[in-house]
């Protein structure tokens, strides 16, 4: 009734206003409208007076029949492994368990109790791990296992391993769902061995040692050489390849510097080589009774027993800090006194 | 060199071991290998909807018409995006894909400029661009140019000529599209071959052309592709002047070309012996030629076998092919079987005591183990055999267990890939389904039916209506309310005219079932889906209520959309109600104390007595009448008396006793049921004594 009262009060401007759109499909009609003088009106949005006509009813959407969840239908002996094969978001039409998550938290409704699975959008979320049931695993193991060799017989514990593979070397692979299969992190090459696996001497071990820096981890003797400078993977293995073989052979070199080195630049106490050692021998030659004609060796091996000690006890003196120093001191006060002879 | 930095000795305890260490070989494998053999270890399941739709309840097709509609929607809108990037192609540049997947990209459009000075990157272009025709105009503008274009480049042209048949290969169709290739592509329907090579096609020019100046090596290929695509193309009788101009110019012949010849040997030979002597011949030259047979080569026999329908050395020959294969070391195929089969069925009839089918399925399961439980396409004819064995299992064989065995079968690992299409998958099913309702029992039956209904095969009616005859005779009550739902989600509950037909089967069943005492649960079950056909289609129209409310003056300014609208309403069918599915309800409803609804189905007959096909039932008219009294509507009861006699059923005896029985009748009513009981004509009605 209302909407004939208003067609009756209106004053129609022109013949195709009578059939306006509803006001539900807001459009600009390019037709000239009512005009003032030259100019047309502007007309944003149509006037709410020109509504006129039926309002066009609203189609109601058909909808289908729609079966009932698929879980209803699921035998109890099913292989879930079929049902569920890849790893897919939660679907709550599909798996038969109650599965809830969190909680209803307003307090008009029934706070604290849990929300089941149907339109649950946190289930959603959240990874799940419905293809990785130990069937699943079971299954996968049994379809790749053709492509896998046995182990090497050979390899029957862990000192083995290192034996006969001395070097670990690691990349990794990155899998991502993206349109690339490149990513940048999969050109890091990284070396990993004990140094005992090489062969060294003292210098070449110590200056190895130096050279490696921080890099060589003296708690489990191990060497760990990075290489990611270069873009690619192949790149950065050869790189670090020529590290770890001209860090070996710079080691054994020795250059006309080293030569120079006096007894201050020593890293450790090396009492065969001390003005300690000479004076040692000194004085076990003057207690001989023919001096001139005894050599230094076979004074050291009269008293080798003896030299040891005092040997071991100097060094450790020197080597060692403060921690153990009064009984270091002790020790070494003790060999001097018996290497002598003397009593306190 | 860095290795010998490594010495193994060092450590005193590993001294003693020995200092050879073989590594294990890598098996080797393809990129794609694990994932393959991960896909092969899961199994169908018939619970979940095809891969191409959305596992929601809310969004799987379950009819074979709506699976139809989402499938091409899906391509068509792959369609349209692919149209939209080839028209605006210069906006489609951005590429993260690496490595770059060209089929993401808009196809090459190609400039006038660059034709203006063409040569032969330019040919080799155009053929990488699926051009043929344009390849072959840019061709002969380089030779009227005096551009060189080489040998090689000339011959891929041609061979491409002969293979797509002097013209630009069809697109390739998507997946889902592909599925219905049948119904969507109205030519060759038939499968016959019939002759579509193009006479003086630009494949022939340009093969006159080339063998004027071909060295013999070129001549070779030159007159076998020609040969190919003659045959490919079902050009038998041109193809084999082609083979003996070959034959005059000592140009051998190569594999491919003996594989078509003796594919189309029905072609070329008439009588079933001759084309067997042909075959035989042809093979001899290849033994001569020292041309080592494939696969396609003995399927092309068996091919050509199979054409010799009703042969009667057609089985045995069929055998010989099969024991030179194995001598070959050629494992057969499915395709192999497929013909085979054909071979020893060649009609409805022959062949069920050769037992041949069972065999076969004994050989390929064997192989399929032996195969690490995957089989491969190795042969175009392999998307027959799961059809073929299905069709032959169930007419000649008409043997459940061989049926059974075939499908359980056919679900295993990805073997359903063997069905190509939409109608050889539905014509699988029929097939099986056909067998199973007629001659196995329902233990059986129901949960196959029920592990491949609807997701993997959504019947057809025909199908359907076995279904139900099947229910109904072993009367499987507990299957009504489930047969129910899957009517209604297979889509057979609508306006359509064959389906009203379904309505009244079903509502018979449920009729039928009535004759037992059933339970109050059962019965409200059943009048709940009476009442649901009610709620599906409305005795009187939802427009035609609406049209009747409206005032006249807007119904004239109608604009054009509502017109078309009411144009599409009126020509789809609507749903008329007959006098026995009116009567069923109304049987349903009364068992259900529903006297509301049933009245009104009653008050619709009565106004609509002229126009409704068939009147209402003795029975249900009975049912309403009780209830009626048993709930103390008299007035009513009167009219449905009154239409009893009308009707002339035998029952107006029982009908008028019953009343009269009743006890709030006044004096009104009792003329009424006499004055009835005058007018009846019938002898029954006259012996019941009235108050």
């Amino acid at each position: 009734m209302s909407l004939l009262y208003l067609r009756l009060q209106l004053t129609l401007p022109s013949h195709h206003l009578l059939f306006v759109r509803t006001f539900r499909q807001p459009q600009r009609s390019t037709e000239p409208k009512s005009q003032i003088g030259e100019f047309r009106l502007l007309q944003l949005t149509k006037s709410k007076t020109n509504r006129n006509g039926s309002m066009k009813k609203r189609i109601r959407p058909k909808f289908k029949e729609v079966p009932p969840p698929r879980y209803l239908r699921m035998s109890t002996d099913q292989d879930w492994t079929n049902v569920w094969p890849t790893a897919t978001t939660f679907k709550q039409s599909v798996v038969p368990l109650p599965i809830t998550q969190g909680y209803v938290a307003s307090d008009k409704e029934n706070k604290g109790l849990p929300l089941e699975k149907y339109a649950n959008a946190e289930l959603m979320k959240i990874p799940n791990f419905f293809h990785l049931t130990p069937n699943h695993i079971k299954k996968h193991c049994a379809a790749i296992k053709k492509y896998c060799t046995p182990w090497p017989e050979q390899l029957d514990s862990d000192e083995a391993c290192e034996y006969y593979l001395p070097i670990q070397i690691t990349t990794h692979d990155y899998l991502n769902s993206t349109p690339s299969i490149r990513d940048s992190r999969a050109r890091v090459v990284k070396f990993n061995f004990k140094l005992t696996q090489l062969q060294f001497d003292e210098h070449a071990r110590d200056k190895f040692i130096r050279l490696a820096g921080q890099r060589y981890n003296a708690d489990t003797d191990e060497l760990t050489l990075v290489a990611d400078k270069c873009p690619y993977r192949k790149q950065n293995y050869d790189y670090a390849q020529y590290l770890l073989t001209a860090l070996y052979f710079e080691s054994w070199k020795i250059e006309n510097w080293e030569v120079d080195k006096t007894k201050n630049d020593w890293q450790a106490y090396y009492w065969d080589k001390s003005p300690s050692r000479a004076r040692l021998l000194d004085i076990l030659k003057a207690s001989e009774q023919n001096p001139s004609s005894v050599d230094s060796n076979s004074v050291l091996d009269h008293n080798k027993k003896l030299v040891e000690r005092y040997r071991a006890s100097i060094t450790r003196v020197q080597d060692e800090g403060a921690e153990n120093e009064l009984k270091n001191l002790n020790d070494y006060k003790n060999d001097v006194l018996s290497l002598y002879n003397l009593k306190l | 060199m860095l290795w010998r930095v490594f010495h193994r000795h060092a450590s005193t305890a590993t001294a003693s071991r020995p200092t050879n260490f073989t590594f294990p070989q890598r098996i080797n494998r393809s990129p794609t290998a694990l994932l393959e053999s991960l896909n092969a270890c899961v199994q169908a399941d018939g619970g979940s909807p095809g891969y191409i739709y959305v596992d929601d309840p809310f969004l799987i097709p379950t009819s074979a018409h709506e699976k139809r509609q989402l499938a091409l929607s899906k391509s068509s809108g792959k369609k349209a995006a692919q149209w939209i990037m080839n028209r605006y192609s210069y906006a489609f540049f951005h590429d993260v894909a690496a490595p770059s997947i060209p089929s993401y990209f808009p196809n090459y459009t190609f400039d006038e400029k660059e034709f203006i000075e063409p040569d032969e990157t330019t040919l080799y272009k155009l053929m990488n661009w699926n051009k043929i025709i344009k390849a072959h105009e840019i061709y002969k503008k380089c030779l009227e140019q005096n551009t060189a274009v080489s040998d090689p480049c000339k011959y891929a042209l041609f061979d491409l000529l002969c293979i797509y048949n002097s013209d630009n290969p069809m697109e390739i169709l998507p997946p889902e599209e592909d599925w219905y290739r049948r119904e969507l592509n109205e030519s060759n329907q038939s499968g016959l071959a019939q002759r579509t090579w193009k006479e003086n096609g630009l494949a022939e020019q340009m093969f006159e052309e080339l063998k004027l100046s071909a060295t013999p090596e070129q001549k070779t290929r030159l007159y076998n592709s020609f040969a190919c695509g003659l045959f490919k193309y079902h050009h038998a009788e041109k193809a084999m002047l082609v083979i003996d101009e070959m034959k005059q110019n000592s140009i051998q012949l190569d594999l491919t070309t003996y594989n078509y010849l003796l594919y189309s040997a029905s072609l070329i030979r008439e009588t079933y012996e001759i084309r067997w002597k042909f075959t035989i011949e042809y093979l001899n030259e290849m033994k001569q030629n020292l041309i080592k047979p494939n696969l396609r080569t003995f399927n092309a026999i068996l091919h050509t076998l199979r054409r010799c329908s009703l042969f009667e050395r057609g089985p045995t020959l069929a055998l010989s092919v099969l024991n030179e294969m194995r001598q070959n070391g050629i494992e057969p195929s499915l395709g192999t079987w497929a013909h085979v089969i054909m071979i020893f069925y060649p009609n409805d009839h022959i062949g069920y005591e050769t037992q041949i089918l069972p065999q076969i399925m004994d050989e390929l399961e064997k192989q399929y183990e032996l195969n690490g439980k995957n089989f491969e396409w190795r042969d175009i004819d392999d998307r027959e055999f799961f059809f073929n064995a299905m069709f032959k299992a169930s007419v000649n064989c008409r043997d459940i267990e061989l049926a059974k065995r075939i499908h359980r079968f056919q679900m295993n690992g990805s073997n359903s890939r063997f069905i190509p299409d939409g109608f050889r998958e539905q014509m699988y099913y029929t097939n099986l389904f056909r067998l199973l309702f007629r001659f196995d029992i329902p233990e059986h039956v129901m949960p196959l039916w029920e592990s491949v209904v609807p997701n993997i095969y959504s019947p057809s009616i025909n199908i359907i209506e076995d279904l139900m005859e099947f229910i109904s005779t072993w009367n499987l009550k507990d299957n009504y309310v489930r047969l129910w739902s899957d009517l209604l989600l297979l889509g057979f509950i609508d306006n359509r005219q064959n389906n009203r037909r379904i309505i009244e089967r079903y509502l018979k069943l449920l009729i039928r079932s009535d004759q037992d005492s059933l339970p109050i649960e059962q019965i409200k079950q059943y009048a709940n889906i009476g009442r649901q056909i009610l709620k599906k289609f409305p005795l009187v129209p939802e427009e035609d209520e609406q049209r009747q409310q409206q005032p006249e003056e807007l119904q004239k300014e109608g604009n054009e959309a509502q017109q078309r609208a009411k144009q599409f309403r009126q020509s789809q069918p609507k749903f008329q109600y007959t006098g026995h599915i009116l009567s069923d309800l109304i049987y349903l409803l009364t068992r259900a104390d529903d006297f509301e609804a049933s009245w009104s189905l009653y008050e619709h007959y009565l106004g609509n007595k002229s126009t409704l096909i068939n009147p209402l039932h003795e029975s249900s008219l009975m049912s309403l009448l009780s209830l009626s009294i048993k709930q103390n509507h008299v007035d009513q009861a009167l009219s449905i008396i009154e239409t009893i006699n009308e009707l002339n059923y035998e029952c107006l005896s029982n009908a008028l006793d019953l009343l009269n029985r009743h006890d709030n009748l006044d004096i009104k009513d009792r003329q009424r049921l006499r004055a009835i009981q005058k007018n009846s004509s019938l002898e029954s009605a006259h012996l019941v004594k009235l108050v």
